[in-house]
């Protein structure tokens, strides 16, 4: 049997469910800011830099582009990469990162609506260097230079510049490339793990790229950690004309079609994905094998997982989506709102936590099949796992800590004057008490109890029944060979002996007393209620499955937590210690006293470092607990399927909290791109603090295989400066659906922080009286998500029922031209016009070098049908070159922006950097631009970033709705400038000496052939 | 008078057998041949052989280790029969059974130019003229045999016109200075113009769908280019020894050499000139 038959035989979809729910956490170890990585010895003395991640993830895209092209898409996440680099170098010791990128997207508006990646045509290298200090900038500049000319020829210069923060600069660089030049790079890049024993990704984009194809960008980044140790992250985008098949209007998307052949993933790769997207709506007419996503035939993506966590799923994959364009529009499908409540009164009074989900099906067609997941957080499974035991008092059995009773044993011997010895047992500080009986449990009340002639037990207040009972039973042991004589003689030798008898024995008589008064019981009980609880090698998780959820249909379901140690649970307290009387004999010290359960929770939380926060997960990354509450999916009557999120909600047992509870709510069902999507958010604190800094992001996002938010789009923000406990907010807003075609959900990530400016709860354990310090209940950054709200986005009628992407977006077509005159001057004309289908911000930019900049007069118009306005171009300082800044317009469709610059008494060779376009949408614009490594997991990014955000407002602010920005450059020019008369330059293209040598040995041996064969031939018969 | 008569005709006699002429060839290339080395050049037997050699007479003559040399007789014989070979060089197929490359190389062409120079002279203006502006236009020409990326635009028509000239005046000298061949300058030079037409046809191709840098090995270069490159060069040199061959009446051989002497120089010439060693 197969791998992959077996995964689809013995798999149940809930575990497969469960498998990608349950790695979320897991799946941080694959980040690559989690990653080990180590510079190879030897670099010292090499001119380049090795660097090998163990951890490996590695994923292909395939997307389909205008008409039948295709865009490919390859990443690769750790593994072995070459630099030409030598990071020991003191030139580089402080650089942080390096992007080394080789792009040609001249040609993108064949296959997409904007360049994929964000950088020029050519070589582009981006540095991040740890300093402001120009002379250092200089030096790394001038030796990064020299490593690309020594490599591929190439001068680099610098196009953009701009600071990172206070103590960090990054410099953009580039130069032009030619085609066999980039696959030189290309082979640089990937050639060091390219090879047959680590599958065939790489080596289908080798063979792809050496095609000559339409578009292609690839690179690297170098990204250092902290610690000095670098990771990286190898990227490659590639388009394809003909990469779609299509016969009449049914479309084919086949692996094997594109890719040439079938994927074989590599063996030493942790996690290897092949996913597929459709960035249009789409009727699936036919789709193998089934993806691992959720609501692929919605979302337009098919996600497959050909290993994970080393284990293959498929020897040889390959994949068949068969589809027809279409628009969904009339379309009618379920939509299920769920919300997850507790009661903080049935918790803090009862002990139990319970979780209510009402389900509800808002939409217009019947839910089948509706699966809740709750992935059990870390802490939550911890103490499933090892259990809490608690003695819990008999119900009737009381501490009364006023009783005390001083316990010695008495020795004494008539006929020798002056022995009396008094042996100190035990000091009893409270004892129980049977409320009930309104008496002491198992006490005696005499306080001389005399034993023979010799002994006697003295009590200041009377003695234990059990107590009494093991000391009578090894005095009288002890008597049998007792001699008084003897035990005068050596009095503090017999004296420790009988401590040493006593002590062990009043030990073991508490164990019949634990007996008598406690119970233990299982605190953090779990009770599944509707729920199932499964427990896998990926994690453990509740989930409940509907079968059908009819319209307008609710249904309510649960599990609880029972046993929460409460303030109403009392525990009695009882604990040995040995003390010392007189520094001269030891005794047992036995209290015994009441202590609040809760109290008792937190010093066992505190001790094993729980934060109490059994629905959340903790991010170290950002300090933050996050709580995406719990995962559902269901099915329309059809068998399409569509998924959703619970609100999360914050709680954290053992502490005052705000705890933020939330929904998000739309009526929309079925809207057109740029449509007005209205929403009502509804925040309440349900918690006993005020929630602070309260920052709501409204996001648009898919889920992909794992569960993961991705593809987040930020849609608007509301800052709030505070939501006081049992006080909420509610806002009704309005955007317009712009991103996410097809099944497009919403959520509202809610960030605040809680117990603000409170410090670290300092505790006794009760069982030593050492103080405990519990962490987490001081302030802590939480992030909660709201319910998430479901509707279907359509495109726009103009791009109905059309293979292409579906966002009306902007489209820069940019046109330059430049002239030389006699004057040495040097005249460029640029020109951008939007070719696109929506209008779009434009600012224009453009860094020189100070001294070309001195030399330049630039002016800039906005020409539409009717008139031409000059523009304001402006210009500043920036390190050491100038920032000109050639135009800020807004630029409709058709409308054109002319920049005309004029560099005067240029001698020589003059290389202008490309201008920098930085263009806005109101509709998504896509693409597969290379990112850095840790930007897979946004949702914690995201994390970090709003924290860094501290408000001090007291009113609520509502942002405007987010648009999109992308970059487009014109290519760089570099220009020889003829120089009047005499000191005219003429360049030619250079020729290395092999070839004049090769050309001249194969005119040769052609010349010596044909003269022989002649001469045997035609001359000499 | 008589003996003088009486020469001639003992020359055409012993000049009247195809084997005394190759004979005659041999010795004059070789200088000094002994017999076994004729012998195992011909292959014949040793009685014909000594028959042949007789009959040369005074053609030929032995040395003091018996080896055979041409006598003065002998060398101003080798030389009618060597002019006669380069005179009839022009019909001759050299290819043998490929001998459909004197079409390829033009040899029709070649021999209208050299049948009437004049006549052909508008014709292969005006193509020199059409090849110039073209490399106006892209920027490109071929530097001799190798094409190129020339800034300013203006210098690459300048580039062909010197790339042409260079290649003409290379090949009247070396067809000159070794073979004494001096006439019909203007029909050589017109052959030269047509000689570069594959040339200019790569260069303006490759300005076209590729980039013109060359790459620091030739092993980078897509190989496809690379052996495109070559084989224009070959079609080139195949034209230049066509055109030679018809236009200086020369052997293949000879044409061969002149044409491969003249590529080398060119070769260095591209080298120095794209590299900018020569300012």
């Amino acid at each position: 049997m197969s791998a992959e038959i077996y995964w689809k035989i013995n798999t149940p979809s809930i575990v497969k469910c469960v498998f990608v729910l349950t790695v979320l956490l897991s799946v941080l170890f694959f980040t690559p800011s989690v990653k080990a990585s180590e510079v190879e010895t030897g670099s010292i003395t090499s001119s380049t830099s090795s660097f090998f991640n163990n951890l490996y993830y590695e994923s292909i895209e395939i997307i389909a582009g205008k008409e039948e092209s295709a865009l490919l898409n390859l990443e690769l996440n750790g593994m072995r990469n070459e630099t030409h680099f030598d990071f020991l170098s003191p030139a580089l010791l402080r650089v942080s990162r390096i992007d080394f990128i080789v792009t040609e997207q001249t040609n993108f508006s064949k296959i997409w609506t904007n360049p994929l990646w964000q950088f020029p045509n050519g070589l582009s290298v981006k540095i991040v260097i740890q300093t402001t200090n120009l002379q250092i900038i200089q030096n790394m500049y001038q030796h990064v230079q020299q490593v690309f000319y020594d490599h591929y020829g190439v001068m680099l210069e610098i196009y953009n510049i701009q600071r990172i923060g206070i103590y960090s600069v990054q410099l953009s660089l580039m130069a032009a490339l030619s085609y066999s030049k980039a696959l030189v790079a290309f082979v640089d890049v990937f050639a060091p793990d390219n090879d047959s024993s680590n599958g065939n990704f790489e080596d289908i984009f080798f063979e792809r790229i050496k095609a000559n194809p339409i578009i292609y960008a690839f690179g690297y980044t170098l990204k250092k950690s902290d610690d000095g140790q670098f990771f990286t992250v190898r990227k490659a985008m590639l388009g394809l004309e003909k990469g779609i098949s299509k016969n009449n209007q049914l479309r084919s998307m086949n692996v094997s079609n594109v890719l040439g052949e079938k994927l074989i993933s590599n063996p030493r790769s942790i996690s290897s994905k092949v996913s597929f997207k459709l960035p249009f709506p789409a009727n699936i007419t036919h789709l193998s094998p089934s993806p691992d996503n959720f609501a692929p035939e919605i979302t337009g993506v098919f996600e497959w997982s050909l290993r994970f966590l080393l284990i293959p799923r498929f020897q040889a994959f390959d994949a068949l989506v068969e589809y027809y364009p279409a628009t969904f529009l009339d379309m009618e499908y379920p939509r299920v709102v769920t919300t997850s409540s507790y009661s903080d009164d049935n918790l803090n009074q009862n002990g139990v936590l319970d979780m209510v989900y009402s389900v509800r099906n808002v939409g217009s067609s019947p839910a089948i099949n509706t699966t809740i997941v709750f992935p059990i957080p870390e802490d939550f499974k911890e103490i499933l796992l090892h259990g809490a035991n608690a003695p819990v008092l008999k119900e009737d059995i009381r501490i009364d800590e006023t009783v005390s009773s001083f316990i010695q044993i008495s020795v004494y011997y008539d006929n020798i004057v002056d022995v009396n010895v008094t042996i100190p047992v035990l000091d009893i500080q409270g004892w129980y008490e049977n409320i009930t009986e309104g008496m002491l449990v198992r006490w005696m009340d005499n306080t001389t109890i005399v034993l023979n002639e010799y002994l006697e037990i003295l009590s200041s207040n009377g003695i234990p029944l059990d107590v009494y009972n093991v000391i009578i039973q090894k005095l009288d042991e002890y008597m049998k060979d007792f001699d008084i004589e003897d035990f005068y003689t050596n009095l503090t030798g017999k004296i420790q002996e009988v401590y040493q008898l006593l002590l062990p024995a009043i030990n073991n008589a508490y164990d019949t007393l634990y007996e008598n008064l406690y119970d233990e019981i299982i605190l953090f009980q779990l009770n599944q209620n509707d729920f199932t609880y499964v427990s896998t090698i990926f994690g453990s998780y509740l989930y409940c499955n509907i079968p059908v959820l009819d319209v307008n249909e609710s249904v309510e379901i649960s599990w609880n937590l029972a046993n929460v140690p409460t303030t109403n649970d009392r525990f009695g307290i009882f604990r040995f210690e040995v003390q010392s009387y007189d520094e001269v004999f030891d005794y047992i010290l036995f209290q015994s006293y009441e202590y609040d359960y809760k109290n008792l929770m937190i010093a066992m939380f505190a001790q094993n470092n729980i934060s109490g926060r059994f629905l959340s997960d903790y991010y170290a990354a950002s300090d933050t607990f996050v709580s995406l509450g719990s995962r559902f999916k269901y099915q329309d009557v059809i068998g399409r399927e569509y998924y959703g999120l619970t609100n999360g909600l914050n709680l954290q047992i053992g502490d005052e909290e705000a705890v933020l509870r939330s929904t998000l709510l739309s009526n929309e069902s079925i809207y057109v791109v740029g449509d007005k999507v209205s929403f009502l958010l509804d925040i309440q604190n349900v918690g006993t603090l005020t929630a602070y800094d309260v920052r709501v992001d409204i996001v648009n996002l898919k889920l992909n295989y794992l569960w993961l938010p991705t593809e987040i789009v930020l849609i608007k923000s509301f800052s709030i400066s505070h939501i006081d406990s049992n006080t909420g907010f509610v806002k009704e807003f309005s955007i317009n659906a712009n991103s996410n075609i097809g099944l497009n959900t919403y959520v509202a990530l809610i960030s605040f922080i809680s117990d603000k400016s409170e410090d670290s709860l300092e505790i006794p354990n009760p069982w030593s009286n050492e103080p405990l310090i519990w962490t987490f209940s001081g302030e802590t950054k939480n992030v909660v998500s709201s319910t998430m709200v479901t509707g279907i986005l359509v495109p726009p009628l103009l791009l109905q029922n059309q293979t292409r992407p579906s966002f009306p977006v902007p489209e820069l077509s940019l046109d330059f031209d430049y002239q030389i005159t006699e004057d040495n001057q040097v005249t460029v004309i640029y020109e951008i016009t939007n070719t696109g289908l929506s209008s779009s911000n434009l600012t224009i930019s453009q860094v020189l070098d100070n001294s070309l900049a001195d030399s330049l007069s630039v002016t800039s118009h906005y020409i539409t049908e009717e008139n031409e306005i000059l523009l304001t171009t402006t210009s500043s300082a920036t390190l050491s070159c100038t920032k000109v800044n050639l135009a800020n317009v807004t630029l409709n469709p058709g409308e054109m922006v002319r920049i005309q610059e004029v560099f005067s008494n240029i001698e020589g060779e003059i290389v202008i950097p490309p201008i920098i376009i930085i263009y806005s949408s109101l509709y998504e614009i896509q693409g597969t631009t290379f990112q850095t490594a840790n930007t897979n997991f946004e949702i914690t990014n995201m994390v970090s970033e709003v924290h860094q955000i501290k408000m001090d407002v007291p009113e609520v602010i509502e942002g405007e709705q987010f648009s999109f920005e992308w970059s487009a450059f014109s290519p760089v020019i570099k220009i020889k400038i003829p120089l009047i008369s005499t000191d005219i330059e003429i360049t030619f293209s250079s020729l290395p000496y092999l070839y004049p040598l090769i050309s001249a040995a194969a005119l040769t041996i052609i010349v010596l052939v044909i003269a022989l064969f002649s001469r045997k031939s035609a001359y000499y018969k | 008078m008589n003996s003088k008569k009486q020469l001639s005709s003992n020359i055409w006699k012993a000049l009247s057998n195809q084997i005394r002429r190759d004979l005659l060839v041999f010795i004059g290339e070789k200088r000094v041949v002994s017999f076994t080395d004729i012998q195992s050049r011909f292959g014949t037997k040793v009685g014909t052989l000594y028959h042949h050699l007789d009959t040369l007479g005074e053609l030929i003559t032995q040395n003091a280790t018996k080896k055979y040399l041409l006598s003065e007789k002998g060398r101003r014989a080798y030389v009618l029969i060597e002019d006669e070979l380069d005179v009839s060089a022009p019909e001759i197929q050299a290819y043998g059974k490929l001998s459909f490359l004197h079409t390829l190389f033009l040899r029709s062409v070649f021999q209208l130019i050299y049948a009437d120079s004049v006549r052909s002279l508008g014709f292969t203006l005006l193509l020199f003229v059409g090849l110039t502006v073209s490399t106006f236009f892209m920027s490109t020409s071929p530097v001799f045999l190798f094409p190129s990326l020339i800034s300013p635009a203006y210098f690459a028509p300048i580039f062909f016109i010197v790339s042409t000239l260079v290649t003409y005046i290379l090949c009247e000298l070396f067809s000159s200075f070794l073979f004494k061949r001096k006439k019909e300058k203007l029909a050589l030079f017109q052959s030269i113009v047509i000689v570069q037409i594959p040339l200019v046809l790569f260069s303006l191709l490759e300005s076209l769908v590729v980039d013109f840098d060359y790459p620091v090995s030739p092993l980078d270069l897509e190989i496809w280019l690379f052996v495109i490159l070559i084989f224009t060069q070959i079609i080139t040199l195949g034209l230049l020894i066509e055109a030679i061959i018809v236009i200086k009446e020369l052997r293949i051989e000879k044409a061969g050499i002149v044409a491969l002497v003249t590529s080398y120089t060119l070769n260095g010439l591209a080298f120095l000139i794209m590299n900018g060693l020569v300012w």
